[in-house]
């Protein structure tokens, strides 16, 4: 039993007995039901539905008293055989009939007797290709001995032909790249197995040169065996790896698909084997397997998107670098900032130490001397008690140079030196009252001159308590001025402020060294005053640095005009080693510094100042002549101020 | 009873007059002078001298302009009429290797840290001052009431016994 069917109805026996014969050809294939009723034909459907066979084509006879045209139509509705072909044999009268069989039952062929000869056998062979082309795509070759051969090959070409294009890329994805790479080595080993006139395959020995970056390449490498890696130049013209090959890569396939230069240099490591192709082997080897090309094809694809994906990949993580590399140096810079603030906070708390010291000791004397002036009986001192106390509360002390020459001239004059002291203490050297008090040795002198110097020592050292605490707040503020937030807004201040602040701090170590303080009035500033005063710290520290035994530094401040901009100069001059013409350039770099470990900050504030001032549009200049100064001269743009 | 100075150097006048005022007491039976600076200590030195007065004790804080402290000290060890001079730094800042060299160059008698407390700076002084009367002064007698009466007292009876012999 075939898988298909052809069913014949007429009730005309003869036309019947034709319709077998002339079909007969198609018997080897399809099975075939004549019938000369409609209700035996349904039958047969049935019969045919039963075994599972599929109705390939209907021939039914039409006229009068046969109404073939119903049953084509019944079969369009049935499942089974609705996709038989469908053909109709009038008379050629009821044209109704075939309208409605082709409008209902979307009728394939209509025949009209009388029947010429073999026209029904043209017809059927024409209709039943249709359907197998339909219905039996995988066995087309299987009908070409029964049915029309050239459509059935055009089909099957074609079909064959779809799915090699369709699959020509999708096919390989089960693929590995290695197994791929394998597969076109083992096609193309296999090509030059017999013959190999082209030494296609070949073996070379380690730093054998393949392609040259820049020079023209027609080759194309299969590398089978051995190690070959690929060079490229860089901009100062070394030469660097850009990536080792091996097994089941290929070398020169850039140039080899797009004619131009080699990208690269290719050297071979070790020794290597490979198949070396040029365009000609090449399409002979591709026409000689028509499977090889997809492959090849696909291999090479891979190639290359593997070759993406790693410049992708190396991107990122280039990219990766840079950010870490810019965090890294951000910290940095605030190593230094803080490293700079340790020692400044060690300076100053040593700095400190002097007003406290005073404050203490100052406590003390004013805790005994109010004991002594609450306690002792009254001495009639008067008005000039409160006198002495608001005076000695609000009078700076004379030097004691100056109040010893008055010792000793008031000495000469009264005779007692102590006695003396204790006037010029009290500033009552020259009050006559109480010279004439002293001359007329008055008994209760000592104790009158003794009371009041109470009074003035509690003054005296009140005052000094305030001046030494006054001394410590402004230490701290110019050191908490460093305390910068890391989103230091833009402000308008005088920067005179900031660098007498940075001053405050370096008091200590500019004491043995003369300060020339030379500032112009200054419209206020646009800037960062903290991130400046880190400026200037460094600045005034590098000069410290720099002094030698008697140090002098000039700090300038001026407006200036230039490049049809205003800028305000602050320059800072000491008169130090100065810096060697040839380092000039290079004292803003980040890992420049002729300090010794141990200095100021990390060494590399110079770098910190200059990303500072270009922070704010400005720059930093410097004028050195070695051996006798080094002006540091740092422009803020005034524009910025509006 | 012969003349002798006490001479105390600050730059920061706060801290000089604290100094002063904390040695108040030895004023009866000393000369007591402030210096601002070194050049001015050199000065009431020069002066002292001619009137043959002679330097006791020095108290000197160390980082000063024109010169440092312990410098001065090692000055002031190397001329003949100040050698015998009791010298103290009071400092908050002088720094290991100042510090070694003046003790090395015998400069340095002792060391008063910033801030002090009055009761022990006066007795450094004292018992400084003590030891510079044993050595120099041959007349130890009226120093005993001023200065610590139990080591002069020692010092006068080791000295009889020396004289006996």
């Amino acid at each position: 039993m075939n898988q298909f069917a052809i069913l014949c109805v007429d009730n005309n026996p003869v036309s019947i007995e034709q319709l077998r014969n002339e079909l007969r050809s198609f018997s080897s294939r399809f099975d075939l039901y004549a019938t000369d009723s409609i209700e035996e034909a349904n039958s047969v459907l049935e019969y045919c539905s039963e075994k599972r066979q599929s109705v390939a084509l209907v021939i039914a006879s039409h006229h009068e008293n046969f109404n073939g045209a119903d049953f084509l139509i019944q079969l369009d509705k049935m499942t089974h055989t609705q996709q038989a072909r469908k053909i109709l044999i009038s008379c050629g009268q009821d044209i109704q009939a075939i309208l409605s069989a082709v409008n209902d039952g979307r009728l394939d062929h209509c025949l009209t007797k009388p029947l010429q000869d073999n026209l029904v056998h043209k017809t059927v062979q024409k209709e039943l290709t249709t359907f197998i082309l339909d219905n039996d795509k995988d066995h087309l070759i299987s009908y070409s001995r029964t049915l029309d051969q050239q459509r059935l090959l055009r089909a099957h070409i074609d079909q064959k032909m779809r799915s090699y294009r369709e699959g020509f890329i999708t096919d390989h994805h089960k693929l590995s790249d290695r197994e791929l790479a394998q597969q076109v080595t083992d096609s193309l080993l296999a090509f030059f197995a017999d013959k190999d006139e082209t030494r296609a395959c070949r073996r070379y020995s380690p730093e054998h040169l393949l392609t040259e970056e820049g020079a023209e390449n027609r080759f194309l490498w299969f590398i089978t065996k051995g190690d070959v890696a690929l060079y490229k130049k860089d901009e100062t013209g070394t030469q660097r790896e850009v990536v080792r090959y091996t097994q089941g890569n290929i070398v020169g396939g850039m140039s080899f698909v797009t004619g131009e230069p080699s990208f690269s240099t290719a050297l071979t490591l070790s020794e290597t084997e490979v198949i070396k192709l040029d365009r000609e082997v090449f399409a002979k080897v591709m026409h000689s397997n028509t499977s090889l090309l997809p492959l090849f094809t696909n291999l090479l694809l891979r190639h290359f998107n593997r070759r993406l994906q790693r410049s992708i990949t190396t991107k990122l993580e280039l990219q990766k670098t840079l950010e870490s590399l810019e965090s890294a140096q951000q910290q940095l810079i605030e190593r230094e900032k803080m490293a700079m603030l340790g020692q400044l906070v060690a300076g100053v708390a040593h700095e400190l130490n002097n007003p406290i010291a005073a404050i203490l000791r100052g406590t003390e004397t004013l805790t005994n001397k109010i004991q002594t002036l609450v306690q002792l009986p009254d001495i009639e001192t008067g008005s000039e008690a409160v006198d002495v106390l608001n005076n000695a509360l609000i009078s700076k002390p004379r030097s004691t140079a100056f109040e010893r020459e008055l010792v000793k001239s008031a000495a000469q004059k009264i005779g007692d030196r102590r006695i003396a002291k204790k006037l010029v203490k009290l500033g009552l050297e020259d009050n006559p009252v109480w010279l004439e008090r002293v001359l007329n040795q008055d008994p209760n002198l000592n104790a009158h001159l003794g009371r009041l110097a109470d009074y003035h020592v509690a003054g005296t050292t009140l005052r000094s308590i305030n001046v030494c605490a006054q001394r410590i707040a402004d230490m701290v503020k110019s050191l908490k001025g460093y305390a910068r937030p890391d989103d230091e807004r833009f402000r308008t201040v005088d920067i005179h402020e900031g660098i007498e602040d940075t001053l405050v701090i370096f008091e200590n170590k500019l004491k043995f060294h003369q300060v020339d303080k030379r500032y112009s009035p200054l419209p206020p500033i646009h800037c960062l005053p903290i991130a400046l005063q880190q400026v200037w710290t460094n600045l005034v520290s590098n000069a410290i640095d720099a002094f030698p035994e008697k140090g002098r530094l000039i700090i300038e401040t001026e407006e200036k005009h230039q490049d049809g901009k205003g800028w305000v100069v602050v320059a800072f001059e000491d008169n130090g080693l100065g810096i060697a013409e040839e380092l000039q350039e290079k004292i803003f770099e980040l890992n420049f510094s002729t300090k010794k470990e141990g200095n100021f900050g990390l060494g590399i504030g110079l770098s910190v100042c200059q990303q500072i001032i270009h922070q704010h549009g400005g720059h930093i200049t410097v004028n050195s002549e070695v051996g006798q100064f080094t002006r540091m001269s740092v422009w803020l743009p005034l524009s910025q101020s509006q | 009873m012969s003349k002798y100075l006490i001479l105390c150097v600050d730059d920061e006048r706060e801290v000089l007059d604290s100094v002063i005022q904390d040695l108040d007491c030895f004023e009866e039976d000393f000369l007591l002078e402030a210096a601002e600076s070194v050049q001015e200590a050199k000065e009431i030195i020069a002066e002292a001298e001619q009137d043959e007065a002679k330097l006791a004790l020095i108290l000197c804080d160390h980082i000063m302009p024109d010169q440092t402290g312990i410098s001065f000290l090692i000055e002031l060890n190397e001329a003949s009429s100040t050698k015998p001079t009791r010298k103290l730094l009071l400092t908050g800042q002088a720094g290991l290797e100042d510090t070694v060299e003046a003790v090395n160059h015998s400069s340095l008698d002792f060391y008063i840290a910033k801030p002090w407390v009055g009761e022990e700076l006066r007795a450094v002084v004292k018992s400084q001052l003590t030891e510079y009367m044993i050595e120099n002064e041959p007349n130890l007698m009226p120093w005993a009431s001023v200065l610590n009466t139990e080591k002069i007292l020692e010092a006068l009876a080791k000295h009889r016994m020396d004289f006996g012999e």
